[in-house]
C-alpha cells in the first residue's frame, strides 16, 4: 500500500513536470484558433498585425520547419506583459535569419520556472535520519527569519540594480508598494518550498552537485541564480544557529564599510554570459547587496560541508558528474540542431546564456585552425575545464579500483570527447599530467614515468604554443602586456594603473618583477591582449587598489574608464584579476594566504587527489573567469573548503562497495 | 519627451527627429538590438515598433500602452492574490498535517 502511495505520489509530481512544460505555451487570444499565418522570408506581416495572440504551442503547428531549420531563433522577450506569456510577442527578418519573439514575463518566470526546479529537486533521495518536524520545531524561529530575511535581501537586490529590472519587469513601477509586495511574496512562496526540499535532502546535495552545470538556475529575467538562494539561507541560519567566524566577520566589515562607501558612482554592466552571479550595477545598494549576496553563500557552503560531509560519496560524485558531462554534450547537440529546443534549454534548465548554434563541433576557421565549441555550457574554456576534473577524478577512481563502472565509461568517452570539442588544450594537457601521475603513483618505475610524462608535457607545451612565440626576445615577451594595454588607451584617458606602469615599467622593484612575471605566463597563456584591455580599464584610486571595490562587481572597471575597445565584449578571462578589482591587493593576500597556511596546516591530510585539485583549480582561477560562474564558484568553494578542513583520505575515498551495487 | 522616454526607452545620441509624415514613402528601418515594443490608439489597433525612430514616430502621433497597462494591472492584482492566497494554503495544509 505504501509503495502504491509513493508510486502515485511519484506519479503526481511527474504529472505536474509535464504540465509546466506544455502549459505556459498554450497561452492563445481568444478567435485567433484558425487560419494562424504562414512565415516566409516575404511575408510576416501576420505577426506584426497581431502581437501576442498566437501561442507558440499553434506557432509551432503552422509553421513545424522552425522547429528544426538553423536559420529560425527563438528569443524571450521577458517584458511583455503577463497576458502576452507565451505568445508569439515579435517577428523580424534580418538577412535570412528569422527571429521569433516569445512573450515571457519576469514575474511569472519567477513561479513557473521556481516552481519547476523545486519539483525536480523533490526527486533527490530524502536525508534516512531526517526527523522533519523534531527539527523544524526546534529551529522553528531560526528557519522562518532566515526564509524572511533570504527573501527580503533577494527582494532588495531586485531593487539595488534597477536599472537592469527596468528592462525585465514589464508594468511595474519600482516606487509603488503593490510591486515591492509581489516581488516579496512570490520570493517567499519559491523559496520556502525550495529551502524545505533540500532541508529534507541535504545529505546529497554534495553528492548531486554537478547537476548544477545542467540546471543553471538562473530565472529568466532576473540576475541571481535560484539554487544559490539555498546557500545564502544556510549562511544566515549559520549566525542564528552558532555566531562564530568573529575575527572573519570583523574583517569584512571593515573592507566592506570602504566598498559600500566608495561606492558613490553609479555605472552599468550588461551581465550578459555572467548572468546572475555579477552585479549589473556599481551603487551603494548593489554593492551592499552583492557583499551579503557572496559571503552568505561562502558561510551556507561551509555550514553544509561541516554538516554534510559524512554524507559525502566521491563514487556516487563522479557516477553524477558523468551523467552530467554526457548531458551536456547530448543538449549542446540538439539545442544546436533544433531551435525550439535551444529555446526550451535556456528556460527550463536556467541557462545564463542561449546554447551553441553552431551544430558542427569540429568546425575549422579561415585559417583552418579548430574552432571552440561550448554546446549547451555558457563558455567553452570552462566547460572544458570540467571535463578535465571528472577525467582526473575517474582517472584517479581507476587507480583506486582498477577498474571502471558502467557511468565512468560513459563520463570518460564524454569528457574525452567533451575536451576536444572545446578545445580547452592547457586543460587537456593538465589532465595528461596528472592523470600520468595517478597512473603511476605506486609503481616502482614513477620516477622514469614521470620524467618521461613531463618531457612530453614540456614539447606538448611548447608545440602548443608554437616554436615561434620563443624565439623572440625577452624584452618583447615581458613588454607585451604593457604595450597592449597603452595600445588600447586613449592618449586624454590613460587609467591609474597605465599611467603608473609608464612611470615605472623600466624600475627593476618588486611591483614590476611580479608584474613582468605576469605579463610572460599571459604571453605563453596567450592573453596578453586581453589582458593589456584589462589594464587600460583598470583605473583604482589608491584605496581600491589596496582594499578592491566589492564581491562581484565589474560595472566600474566596464564603465569608468573609456577604452578603445574591440567591438566584442571581452571578460578579463583571470578569475585573479576580477578578484584584483573585488578585493584589491590587500584582499588577495588574505585570500591567498587562508589558502596557503589552510595548506601548511592540513597538509598530512590531503591526497594526492587532493593536492591535484588544488594545482588544477588554482590554473584555471589564474586563466579563466571561472570564479564569475556560480556552477563553477560553488564547485570549486567545496572542494576547496573540503580539502582544506577535512581528511581527504577519507573524504575522497572510493567506496568499493557502492561501485559493486551500481555493477550489480 | 517623459512619454517617448518611457514607452521607447532613451534618445539615442544624436538623436534628430526626421519629418516622417510629409513622406508617404518612408520606410521605417529595423533597428538592431532594439527591443520590439507593441503600441496601441484610441481605438486599441496594435502596432508593434522595432526601432527606436518608429517608436517615437508612433508615441509623438498619440500611440500608447495604455489598454494594455489597465489589462496588466487587473493581472498583476489576481497574480499577488494568488501568490499570498498559495502561501497561506500551504500554511494551513501544514499545519493540519501536524
Amino acid at each position: 500500500m505504501r509503495i502504491l502511495n509513493i508510486k502515485n505520489y511519484i506519479f503526481y509530481k511527474l504529472f505536474l513536470v509535464l504540465l509546466i512544460l506544455i502549459i505556459p505555451w498554450l497561452n492563445q487570444t481568444n478567435g485567433f484558433g484558425e487560419d494562424i499565418g504562414k512565415i516566409s522570408q516575404e511575408d510576416v506581416t501576420y505577426y506584426e498585425i497581431n502581437p501576442c495572440k498566437i501561442s507558440l504551442i499553434s506557432f509551432l503547428k503552422t509553421n513545424p520547419q522552425t522547429i528544426f531549420q538553423d536559420h529560425y531563433f527563438f528569443r524571450f522577450n521577458n517584458y511583455s506583459s503577463i497576458n502576452c506569456f507565451g505568445k508569439i510577442s515579435g517577428l523580424t527578418v534580418i538577412d535570412s535569419n528569422f527571429y521569433i519573439s516569445i512573450g515571457t514575463n519576469t514575474l511569472l518566470n519567477l513561479l513557473i520556472q521556481g516552481l519547476f526546479w523545486v519539483l525536480l529537486l523533490s526527486f533527490l533521495p530524502k536525508n534516512k535520519d531526517f526527523n522533519y518536524s523534531a527539527s523544524k520545531l526546534k529551529n522553528f524561529t531560526i528557519h522562518h527569519v532566515s526564509i524572511l530575511l533570504t527573501t527580503f535581501l533577494f527582494t532588495f537586490s531586485i531593487f539595488s540594480e534597477k536599472r537592469y529590472y527596468e528592462d525585465h519587469l514589464y508594468y511595474l513601477r519600482f516606487e509603488e508598494p503593490t510591486t515591492k509586495l509581489i516581488i516579496f511574496f512570490i520570493l517567499y512562496l519559491i523559496f520556502t518550498n525550495l529551502f524545505e526540499v533540500l532541508q529534507t535532502r541535504s545529505n546529497s546535495i554534495f553528492n548531486y552537485l554537478p547537476w548544477i552545470y545542467i540546471f543553471h538556475s538562473v530565472i529568466s529575467g532576473t540576475n541571481f541564480s535560484f539554487l544559490s538562494s539555498y546557500f545564502v539561507y544556510l549562511g544566515i541560519v549559520t549566525f542564528f544557529d552558532k555566531p562564530k567566524y568573529q575575527k572573519t566577520i570583523k574583517v569584512i566589515i571593515l573592507f566592506s564599510t570602504f566598498w559600500a562607501v566608495n561606492a558613490t558612482g553609479n555605472y552599468y554592466f550588461e551581465p550578459s554570459k555572467l548572468r546572475g552571479f555579477i552585479s549589473s550595477s556599481y551603487n551603494f545598494n548593489s554593492t551592499l547587496f552583492w557583499i551579503f549576496y557572496y559571503f552568505l553563500i561562502i558561510f551556507g557552503t561551509k555550514h553544509l560541508i561541516e554538516k554534510h560531509s559524512k554524507s559525502f560519496k566521491l563514487q556516487l560524485f563522479i557516477n553524477n558528474f558523468s551523467l552530467v558531462s554526457l548531458f551536456l554534450l547530448l543538449l549542446g547537440f540538439v539545442g544546436s540542431t533544433f531551435p525550439i529546443i535551444n529555446f526550451a534549454n535556456y528556460f527550463y534548465f536556467g541557462q545564463q546564456k542561449f546554447g551553441i548554434n553552431r551544430s558542427n563541433p569540429l568546425e575549422l576557421d579561415i585559417w583552418q585552425e579548430k574552432m571552440s565549441w561550448r554546446g549547451f555550457f555558457t563558455s567553452a574554456e570552462t566547460v572544458g575545464e570540467l571535463y578535465g576534473l571528472l577525467l582526473i577524478l575517474i582517472i584517479f577512481s581507476y587507480t583506486k579500483k582498477k577498474n571502471l563502472n558502467y557511468f565512468e565509461i560513459v563520463g570518460l568517452i564524454s569528457s574525452t570527447v567533451g575536451i576536444y570539442f572545446s578545445n580547452n588544450r592547457t586543460s587537456a594537457l593538465l589532465v595528461f599530467l596528472f592523470c600520468s601521475y595517478f597512473l603511476v603513483e605506486n609503481k616502482p618505475y614513477k620516477k622514469l614515468m614521470l620524467t618521461i610524462s613531463s618531457s612530453v608535457f614540456i614539447l606538448l607545451l611548447i608545440y602548443m604554443f608554437g616554436f615561434e612565440d620563443l624565439s623572440y626576445n625577452y624584452d618583447f615577451i615581458k613588454s607585451r602586456v604593457y604595450i597592449n594595454s597603452l595600445g588600447y588607451s586613449y592618449d586624454a584617458h590613460k587609467s591609474s594603473f597605465v599611467i603608473w606602469l609608464t612611470n615605472n615599467f623600466d624600475n627593476s622593484n618588486l611591483s614590476i618583477s611580479i608584474f613582468t612575471f605576469f605579463s610572460v605566463v599571459g604571453y605563453f597563456l596567450n592573453r596578453s591582449e586581453i589582458w593589456g584591455l584589462f589594464f587600460a580599464r583598470y583605473n583604482p584610486t589608491f584605496g581600491e587598489l589596496i582594499l578592491g571595490s566589492g564581491p562581484q562587481n565589474l560595472a566600474q572597471l566596464y564603465g569608468e574608464n573609456p577604452v578603445q575597445a574591440p567591438e566584442t565584449f571581452l571578460l578579463p578571462h583571470s578569475s585573479l584579476l576580477t578578484y584584483f578589482i573585488y578585493f584589491g591587493l590587500l584582499g588577495n593576500v588574505i585570500i591567498l594566504s587562508i589558502m596557503f597556511f589552510g595548506y601548511l596546516k592540513n597538509k598530512r591530510q590531503i591526497n594526492s587527489l587532493g593536492k591535484i585539485i588544488l594545482v588544477y583549480v588554482l590554473i584555471n582561477v589564474f586563466k579563466n573567469d571561472v570564479l564569475n560562474y556560480f556552477n563553477t564558484f560553488l564547485t570549486y568553494l567545496f572542494l576547496y573548503i573540503s580539502i582544506f578542513k577535512l581528511n581527504t583520505f577519507k573524504f575522497f575515498n572510493i567506496e568499493s562497495k557502492l561501485f559493486d551495487n551500481y555493477r550489480n | 519627451m517623459e512619454i517617448v522616454i518611457e514607452l521607447c526607452g532613451d534618445y539615442p545620441p544624436g538623436f534628430e527627429k526626421k519629418v516622417i509624415a510629409s513622406d508617404p514613402n518612408y520606410v521605417f528601418e529595423t533597428e538592431n538590438g532594439y527591443e520590439p515594443r507593441e503600441l496601441f490608439n484610441q481605438e486599441g489597433y496594435a502596432v508593434t515598433v522595432s526601432s527606436f525612430v518608429e517608436c517615437e514616430h508612433y508615441v509623438s502621433g498619440g500611440w500608447d500602452s495604455s489598454p494594455l497597462n489597465n489589462k496588466e494591472a487587473a493581472l498583476v492584482g489576481n497574480l499577488l492574490l494568488f501568490v499570498v492566497v498559495a502561501i497561506l494554503l500551504q500554511k494551513f495544509i501544514k499545519l493540519i498535517l501536524k
